[in-house]
Parts: structure tokens; sequence; C-alpha cells
């Protein structure tokens, strides 16, 4: 069966252009110029023309006219013939048929009056609808792939299709269509089908290795017009002023798929009161950073929201969640071999006083710095510390770094400075070392004067103060020994800098859930004047940065719909933690190995942990919100989908590849429309110009 | 122009709504334009002498008097003539249409008005018929006082309407007028040409004289209209749409014919036919009477 749709459907609007040639010919009307005369006998006798004629003549114009401002409409929505399912087997012919029904968040995006879910939902009924008594057919939704059980019970699986709704989850549609495929092929029987009903959004054909096989027939189905203009609130960060406490929000917007708004709004809530607002203007294409609102340091978490007014078709990215938790001082442990009370003689007094400066005004430091020597090592609290910081400490027993191997494990950070103490073999021997020390290299021995940082990663966190022009020189520390380092065999070991014959000065490494960082040279002024450079304060701040990951809103790349949220939990604590989820529902979450993880993070908002009683904590708060890759409703063409599946659309197989979105030769009616429209406009040029009919 | 001359300019008279003003004017002016009165051995015979007063022309001195009394003595003449004219004007819904503000019928009216002014001071006798479908508006010809505020009266108080009909109605006219008169048709003539020859001929049977002012606008004559036009015919209410560039030669080429002979069957049956547009000067239907009035004696 053979339907007519239209790839821009959004150009029907253009319809209302039909007006025009109305609105001209009863202006026309009203004007025409009437005029008595004595008598019109010498008219009527020069001019054959009569009113009745005339008047036909004017109606064939207007019918003219109007036919072309329609058919020039219709040819810029590009329409086409599409097939019905009962096409691709004749209506009431048994037939497995496996439903792929998209019901990521971007299927909520309203046009043209309904849900494009909507319509997918209906396109999967009349799908169902067609098909013959002894057909079977399973559903599979994109966001929940399962492997779907073809069942001849069509009422329930249409009751299954009926009873789906929108999700906040994004999809990537190939492994789904893999599920399909596979399911089908399984099936043995004669005719089969996997219909896709997706808005075929770019972002959600992501790479999939697996090819469905060849003789699987895949349709297509479109549901969502090309053109979907869609604002959608990309990220929020905290922006702390340098000398205050003050803080404010820096909201990144796009605006995707043509989407222009000339006069919006940008509110902030806080804890579900609106404490700001701010105008913006947004074009297409662009990503705009807005700065809104001024918050103070606050102990308790607080909720906050930003929204976007008025909303376009897909409200849910229009929101965005974020929670403002002050983190505790960052606690930096410093482990040297000794400790004596004359501080500027300890290796680590110009590391400690970069991180932790005592005449500091403005906010309180967020860095504090302890030393312990060596033999304290296995005494120490690391619960209670975030970075362990080993500055020329000789070696460590074994328990000693076996404790600290299950400190960085268990995500803590390693700082390592080298120095004349550091024992090579005992170091080489620890699996959480990034390289093998070879040994201690001296430039005046070596020919040279000193030597300099010179290659760094390129964007690395690290780096990150001295991008800019005038922003320190990480060229200026001169460096007279250093210890040489073969990164040879550690594969998962990245340089972020190197000096300037090639020799690796700053490496790092993940270990665990922690990360390691060693310096190949001291911490103090012993084998190089970084610690008297400007370059030093930022550069140790940058490195608690990277290696504590240092965020002050929790909602990150981790807090999507969709993924898990791992939370930690005092072990060994009697009663489960609740998490309340943005929907008022409470779940337990059962604590192991001092961690608990949620996997139902269905819905975007804020979720609240409240801790048992045992574990003096009040409710920590959690941001979740849908994936913005998934607002980018740029569609893809139906066909070059089915590429990417590894069917080719003109497959020799008898049900070939269908597709609702058609490829180019199929759009091409518009062209034979804009001829029929040339053709009119001609006609209507002569008819015009006539003077006798 | 000299001042009494501007009002032969139909436009100017437009603005006098007293027609026996208009009249005035109209001779007046026309009198001015002349080198030599027309009133000149025309219709008045020498009745008697009486004493000059003060006032009266000196060309109307008798000079032999003069020399043997040595007094002035004015010469008095008695009308001899006994002229009938009759104004015939077509007051059909047709002569409503106007230009420059200056309609057919009130054009009409301006040279009926004029001439029986002019010819009540000849001392002929003005009778009126105001014609249209099916009716006559007559006034017999006479030459009493108070004869023109009649005339003009009536020719005020008429409203253009109906057909433009010189068929039986208008035949009948011929019927009332029993002397030798002289015919002032004043008309658009926008009827069957034959009709109309064939009424003409009637009253040259009849052995009366006949003028034909034929009056149409300039509109008429020129048919400037442009833009695609509803023309709605004032007499019988029809319609036709029309592109009138597109017809407005072959129009003209019409009109000019049906002119043509309705002036060659008029020459031919020694009928004074003069075309006139309603923005020409008014003297020319005066002189043309005056000239025809002559041939009567």
């Amino acid at each position: 069966m053979l339907g007519c749709s239209f790839v821009n459907a959004l150009f029907l609007f253009g319809l209302a252009a039909i007006a025009v040639p109305i609105i001209i010919h009863l202006l026309f009307k009203a004007r025409r110029n009437q005029v008595e005369f004595s008598s019109i006998m010498f008219i009527l006798a020069s001019a054959v023309r009569k009113s009745s004629r005339f008047r036909l003549k004017e109606l064939l114009l207007l019918l003219l006219r109007i036919a072309i401002f329609a058919l020039i409409t219709l040819a810029f929505a590009r329409p086409f013939l599409k097939q019905e399912v009962a096409g691709a087997f004749g209506r009431g012919i048994a037939s497995d048929v496996v439903i792929v029904l998209d019901d990521s968040f971007s299927m909520g995006y309203v046009e043209l009056g309904a849900s494009r879910f909507d319509r997918a939902r209906q396109s999967a009924l009349d799908a169902l609808k067609q098909l013959g008594a002894e057909s079977r057919a399973a559903l599979v939704l994109a966001t929940r792939p399962e492997p779907p059980v073809l069942t001849p019970d069509l009422s329930s699986v249409r009751g299954a299709v009926q009873a789906t709704a929108v999700s906040q989850r994004r999809c990537n549609l190939l492994p789904v269509i893999d599920l399909a495929t596979s399911a089908l092929r399984r099936s043995g029987a004669q005719n089969r089908l996997a219909l896709v009903i997706s808005d075929f959004q770019l972002s959600a054909l992501s790479r999939h290795d697996a090819r469905p096989p060849d003789d699987i027939p895949i349709r297509a189905q479109s549901v969502g017009q090309s053109l979907a203009p869609n604002v959608a609130v990309l990220d929020a960060q905290l922006v702390e002023a340098a000398e205050t406490d003050r803080r404010t929000l820096l909201v990144k917007i796009a605006g995707f798929s043509g989407a222009a708004v000339p006069n919006g709004h940008l509110s902030l809530f806080l804890d579900g009161k609106k404490t700001a607002e701010k105008s913006f203007q947004i074009k297409s294409g662009e990503i705009r950073e807005i700065e809104i609102g001024e918050m103070d340091k606050t102990d308790a978490p607080v909720a906050g929201l930003v929204e976007l007014s008025p909303t376009d078709g897909l409200r849910l990215d229009d929101r965005f969640h974020f929670v403002i938790q002050e983190r505790p001082a960052t606690k930096v442990l410093c482990v040297e071999n000794t400790v004596t009370d004359i501080p500027y003689l300890q290796a680590t007094h110009y590391l400690r006083t970069a991180l932790s400066p005592a005449m500091r005004k403005g906010p309180s430091s967020p860095i504090s710095g302890d030393l312990i020597a060596a033999s304290d090592l296995l005494s120490a609290d690391l619960a209670t510390c975030d970075i362990l910081v080993l500055a020329d400490v000789a070696g460590l027993t074994e328990a000693q770094a076996s404790r600290v191997e299950s400190f960085v494990r268990s995500g803590g950070g390693l700082v390592l400075f080298l120095g004349p103490s550091v024992e090579v073999d005992i170091y080489n021997r620890w699996p959480v070392m990034p390289c093998r020390l070879t040994a201690i290299r001296n430039s005046a021995s070596e020919g040279v004067d000193f030597w300099y940082m010179n290659e760094f990663a390129p964007r690395h966190l690290l780096f990150e103060p001295f991008q800019k022009p005038r922003s320190g020189d990480l060229r200026a520390p001169q460096f007279f020994h250093i210890f040489g380092c073969d990164v040879k065999d550690y594969k998962d070991t990245t340089v972020l800098a190197s000096f300037d014959d090639g020799a690796p000065a700053i490496l790092t490494r993940t270990s665990g859930q922690g990360k390691v960082m060693l310096f190949a040279s001291t911490c103090d002024t012993a084998w190089t004047d970084l610690p008297k450079k400007m370059v030093y304060v930022p550069l140790m701040h940058q490195t608690v940065k990277f290696l504590v990951g240092v965020s002050q809103i929790q909602a990150r790349v981790s807090s999507l719909v969709g993924e898990s949220l791992t939370l930690r939990v005092a072990q060994g604590l009697g009663q489960p933690a609740l998490l309340t989820d943005p929907g008022g529902k409470r779940h337990e979450l059962r604590a192991s190995e001092g961690k608990a993880t949620f996997l139902q993070t269905d819905l975007s908002g804020i979720y609240r942990v409240t801790m048992p009683v045992e574990q003096a904590q009040g409710p920590q708060l959690l941001a979740v919100n849908v994936d913005t890759r998934e607002s980018d409703l740029t569609s893809m063409n139906a066909n070059d989908i089915l590429r990417l599946t590894g069917v080719q659309p003109q497959a020799e197989n008898p049900l070939r590849a269908v597709s609702e979105q058609p490829g180019d030769a199929e759009q091409r009616i518009w062209r034979w429309l804009l001829a029929v429209v040339l053709a009119l406009m001609a006609a209507e040029l002569v008819l015009a110009n006539t003077t006798r009919l | 122009m000299d001042d009494l001359q501007q009002f032969l300019d139909p436009k100017v008279l437009a603005k006098v709504d007293n027609l026996e003003l208009v009249a005035k004017f109209i001779v007046q002016g026309f009198m001015t334009g002349l080198h030599r009165s027309p009133y000149h051995g025309f219709s008045v015979e020498f009745s008697a002498y009486r004493k000059y007063a003060q006032g009266d022309e000196l060309k109307f001195v008798d000079w032999r008097v003069f020399g043997r009394t040595d007094k002035f003595y004015v010469k008095q003449f008695e009308e001899t003539t006994n002229l009938n004219c009759y104004i015939a004007l077509d007051v059909s819904e047709s002569m409503r249409m106007a230009d420059n503000g200056v309609s057919k019928f009130r054009y009409g009216c301006f040279i009926a008005a004029g001439l029986t002014y002019m010819m009540l001071k000849q001392g002929d006798c003005v009778g009126l018929a105001a014609f249209r479908t099916g009716e006559v508006d007559f006034i017999p010809a006479a030459r009493r006082a108070g004869h023109l505020a009649t005339v003009l009266g009536r020719l005020a108080r008429i409203t253009p309407a109906g057909k433009t009909d010189l068929g039986s109605g208008f035949v009948n006219l011929a019927g009332r007028i029993r002397s030798r008169s002289l015919i002032i048709l004043i008309s658009d003539l926008l009827a069957g040409p034959q009709q109309v020859i064939d009424t003409l001929k009637y009253f040259r049977y009849q052995n009366h004289e006949v003028i034909v002012f034929h009056v149409l606008t300039q509109a008429e004559l020129t048919f400037p209209f442009f833009k695609q036009t509803y023309f709605r015919d004032m007499e019988t209410g029809q319609t036709v749409i029309t592109d009138p560039g597109s017809i407005r030669q072959e129009y003209i080429r019409l009109l000019q014919a049906h002119i043509q002979r309705l002036k060659h069957e008029c020459e031919e049956r020694q009928i004074d036919f003069l075309s006139l547009s309603t923005s020409d000067q008014l003297d020319q239907s005066l002189m043309t009477y005056l000239s025809k009035r002559a041939m009567f004696y």
C-alpha cells in the first residue's frame, strides 16, 4: 500500500501562502474600477469579452495561482510515497516482525501537535494490525535492549506497545537493531521484517561492531522532522571569585537544529526557590555561556535547578539539575625520611607552603598539609587523607608499600618526588610505579648547564593555568639533577611533561581507582629551582586538583539518566541507606566494600540519600540529568542508517530493505512538482495577458 | 479672454445655478465676441419715432430728422417675424454622464437656456420638448413676457432618467407642432442610428428646419480608461468588464463611424449637425442657430 509522507513536513505550514492569491484576488476585485457609462453598445461591439467570461478567466487565474503556491510549498516539503508494512508481504500474510521502538527522551519532542513517541507508537500499532493471523511479533525498546521473543499472541504485543511510555534515557539504535535481526534470523520464517520506528538522530547511532545478517530486511520508519529546533542546557559550573566566598553559576546553553531564541529567560532555583533570572538570546548552532546568580558558601548541600523559558518541543533538556556541596578541605599527607624541628629544612617545606599558605586572605584554604616520617606511615590514618606525597623517601617496607598501594587502588592520590635518597631497586619493584627508575643524571657531568621542561601534554588539567599568554612559563625552571625514567614497559603511563632532551619530567598512571604522579626531580631546591619560580604554586595546586578530581557540582557525566550512582557508605552499618528518587520513590541501598551502587536512574532530577543513623551525616544529594547528546535532533537519512547496520538498502533479497525516509531517488517528486509549477506559471502568464477568450 | 466671454466656457457656467443668469452670460459673452450685431436686418421693422433719451443707442438716431428739426429722434422698430423654435432636449439617463463636472444634460441645458434667451430677445417664439422613453415634457412655443422663466424653470426641474427614445414618442411631437418651425435637437443620440435618421427624416418631411446638437463627453470620445473596468450602462443597467486599453481603438472607430453616418445622413437632408463635447465653448451652438435662422428669411 502506498501513502504519502514528507521529508520536511514543517514546510507544509507554507500552505497558508495560498491565502496570498486569494487575498490579492479579493482586494483586486474590491478595488476594480467601476464606471457608469452612458451606453455600452460600442464597448460591447468592440470587446467580445463579456462579464461572465471574464469571471471565468479570473477564476481560472485564481486557481492557477493557488495551485502554483500550493505546489511550491509541497515541493519544499519534499513529498515521497511510502509503503506500509503490509506492502512488504501483502496484507494479512503470515510473517515474523520485530518492532524496534525508539523510546529515548528525544522522542518526547512535540511537533505538529503530537509527540514523536505518540506517532511512533501509532505506527507500531498500525503495523501490528496489518499482520496476518499466523504472524508472530515482538517488541524491543531502544533504551532497554533485551533479546526479543517472537510470540503469536499479537494482542499481548499490542498491549506492550500501548503500555510503553517515552523514557528519559538516550539510546543507541544499532545494537538494538542487531538484537532484532538476530532474533528474526533464528525464527526461520519465510517472511521476516525488523521494523525500526525512530526519529533517527545522528546521536542515536553510536559505533557498533556487530553486523546484522544480510538476509533480514530492515525497514526504517522515521517519525521525526528533519528540522526540529531545540535549545538545551548542557552544563552548569560554579565560578568562584578570586578573593571572596561569592560564587556564580556558569550555564552552558546550546541551540540545535535551527533553533534560535531571540528573547529567552534563564531562571535559577536553589532548594526550590527562584533566586535569579537572566535574559538571553541564542542563534542556531551556537553554544553560549551565561553567568547567573550569586551564591554564598554553605555547609549544607543545596539542590539547584536552571530552567529555560519559553520551553520548546523538548522540555526535559530545558532543565539542568545540580547540587552544590562543599567538599571538606583536601588533605595532603607528606611523607619524608625524617621530620625535624626546623621546618625549612624539610624537603616538603616549599610544597606544604604552596598548598596551604599561612597568610591567606579570602576563602579558607581548601587544602591542608601534614607531615609525617616514613616510619609512621603504617600508623597514619590514611582513610581521612586524599593525597599522599612521598618526598625523597628512601624506600618503603613491604607493609608500608602495600598500605600505600591499597590507598591508591581505593581512590587515593599518590605523588612521588624523587631525590638523592631514593633507592631505585625498591621503587622499581613497586607495582604502582608509573616507570622504571634508571639512575640519577647530573647536568654538569652531561655537559649541559641545566635541563628545562619543554614538552607538555596539550590541554591537560595540570597545565590549564599556563595556557594563556603571560600566565607563567613552565620552561623557566632549571633542573640540575633528574632521575632517568624508563616508560617502555608501562603502557598505561602518560608522560605529561618532558625535559628538553626528551627525558620524562612528569608522569602519571591510574592504579585501581586512584592516580599516581611522579616528578623526576625533587620538590625542594636541592635539584631544581622550580620551588622558587612563580609557576610552582599553581602547578602544585593543579596537581592536587588533578589527583582528587575536585568538582563542586556533583552533576557530571557519571550522573546521567540510565547510568549508575555510586555512593561511599561506611562499612559495617546495621541498616541500609535510603535513596529517594525525583519521583518520590524510595530505594534501599546495601553497601558492599564501602560503596553502594544505584542502577535505576530512570528520572532526571535530585536523588536524596539518607544514611543510617549510625553514620552521622545529613542527607546526601545527587543530581541526575538527561544526556544532552540526545538533544541534538539532527536526523539521518534512513538508508544511510541501514547501510550502517550493514544491510544494503537495495539488497537482492525479495524483501528489500525499505525506509520511511526516502533516498534521493524517492524524493524526486519535488522536481516534478517544480516542473508542473513552471508549466502553470507559463499558463498563468499567457492567460493573464490574453485579452480575448 | 474677455470677462464676458469666459461665460461661454461650460466649466465656468457649471458653477452658476441660476439658468437665467447662465443664459444671459452665454448670450452676452457670445455677443461681445461678434464684430457685427446679429440683430441687423433680421426680425424688426420701423414703427414710429420717439424722443431720444439718455441710454438710447446712437445708431438708431434718425439723422435726417435731426437735420431738419435739430432734435434727436430715435427710430422705433416692430417685430415682423413669427419664427417658432422648439428645443428638443434629450433627458434620458445617459445624458447624466459628466466630464469635468459638466454632464451632457447640464451642457444641453446651457445650450437650451442660451438659445431661449437669445430667441426671446430676437422676438422669436420658443418652445421646449424634453423627451425620454415614452414621455415628452412639452412647452408650446411662445414669446410672451415671463416665458423665459417658464422654460428655464422647467429645465431646472428636470432630472435625467429613462432611455433615449427618438421613436414614436418623439415623433408624436411633430403632430403638436403645426407651423413650420425650427427644431433644435440636443441629444447624445446613443440609440440605433436608423431610428435617429428616420425621426429626423420625418421632421424634414414636415417641412421643419432641424439643427442637431450631438453632445458627448470627452470620456465617450476618447475612452480614457486603462485598468480593468466594470462598465455599467446608465440606461439599461447592463454590465461589462473589459480591459479598456485593448478595445480603445475599436471603440473610437465604432463611435466615429456612428457619428459620421449621422452627419452624412443629416447633410443629405439639409440638417445642420454639430458634434459637441461638453468641454466645448457654447458659442458654436448659438452661431449655428443664427446661421440657420438667417436661412429662414
